[in-house]
């Protein structure tokens, strides 16, 4: 993880209020790549830039599926 | 691969599953407990009795973080945290899967000791060497690359770490007979010899610790299953039929389980719990 504040938790659009630890969310890599994910608080996604994918976080779970991610680029 | 993906969550697609479940309970939302859950939370062949086996083969530390690889509703998962303290995260392929485990283990408390993450066991989101101990428990059927699947569960297993499995296998027998409980047709069943599972592992880096086939266990416990539901049946308990089969199967349950039956019977699939270590 390469998020910068660690004390933030998830606000799910949905109101039901699940907190993401950001702890637990550090073991997460880019299910490609391997490669640490950049977690954008206000997205409610976890970011491989690399793999030029952001894979949401709904309810407090991550979609860790590159068919459910969302493409950063779309010439890539 | 994405098109079997599609097919297998399509095929554990199954809305409200725990409401649905905790109405079985007969137990509030709010007085929920793992030990309430635990007659209808194990979505395995022996039930909470082969999580309880598989909880004692891994013997979890207080201090290790567990993968647990296609863990469904988290039952095994809830259970393993219950008695031994470890922390775990849980992958699964199913979005209805993952939204009912994450609903049951905030409502029993648990949801700071279970992650849950929506993923692919082929392609799973974590680095090298970030567990402890890994479980996986009647997923493997519907995943037909096995060499890959035990090479990345090596992969994420810190060396030494260790491996439980629990998983039906094909038998010396003919074709299985279908619908079974984790496939409406063969398209998405995907069963190894047990020889073929061995030699997969061996090859991802596992040494064996143990390997026993439960082929009669599971042939004994769906009987007396069987035999409990008809006497409670017979005595007139509506309540009796009701298990967490049927609520995740629905009218295709009774079928899918006798040909459960029916295979184990004449040798088509077998059932069997290893344990390995990773090497160091």
């Amino acid at each position: 993880m390469q998020d910068t504040d660690q004390q933030v938790h998830e606000e799910p659009q949905d109101g039901s209020g699940r907190e993401v630890d950001p702890k637990l969310l550090e073991i997460l890599v880019c299910p490609l790549t391997k490669a640490p994910l950049r977690y954008d608080r206000e997205a409610s996604e976890l970011v491989s830039d690399q793999a030029g994918l952001a894979f949401p976080i709904r309810n407090g779970v991550p979609i860790m599926l590159v068919d459910e991610a969302r493409q950063l680029d779309d010439t890539k | 691969m994405v098109e079997t993906s599609k097919r297998v969550q399509e095929h554990y697609s199954s809305v409200d599953l725990a409401d649905r479940i905790i109405g079985l309970t007969g137990v509030s939302r709010d007085a929920l407990t793992v030990a309430a859950l635990e007659p209808f939370d194990h979505m395995h062949l022996r039930g909470s009795k082969a999580s309880r086996e598989m909880v004692e083969a891994l013997a979890p530390g207080a201090d290790w973080h567990v993968v647990d690889v296609g863990a469904g509703i988290c039952g095994p998962a809830r259970m393993a945290v219950a008695a031994t303290g470890c922390q775990v995260t849980a992958l699964d392929l199913s979005d209805d899967f993952c939204a009912c485990a994450t609903e049951l283990n905030r409502l029993v408390g648990l949801q700071d000791r279970i992650a849950v993450r929506q993923g692919d066991a082929l392609a799973m989101p974590f680095a090298d060497a970030t567990f402890d101990g890994a479980i996986t428990h009647h997923a493997a059927m519907n995943i037909s690359d096995k060499a890959a699947l035990y090479r990345e569960i090596a992969r994420v297993l810190k060396p030494g770490g260790r491996f439980v499995l629990y998983d039906v296998m094909r038998g010396p027998g003919e074709e299985p007979y279908y619908p079974v409980p984790w496939a409406t047709t063969s398209e998405i069943s995907f069963l190894a010899t047990p020889e073929d599972v061995r030699g997969h592992l061996a090859a991802a880096g596992f040494a064996e610790r143990d390997w026993q086939s439960l082929r009669q266990e599971t042939l004994d416990w769906m009987a007396a299953v069987k035999a409990a539901r008809e006497a409670a049946a017979a005595a007139g308990d509506g309540t009796a039929p009701a298990n967490t089969g049927s609520v995740l199967m629905g009218a295709s349950g009774p079928e899918k389980i006798r040909n459960v039956a029916r295979n184990l019977g004449q040798d088509r699939i077998t059932v069997v719990m290893g344990i390995f270590e990773k090497d160091a």
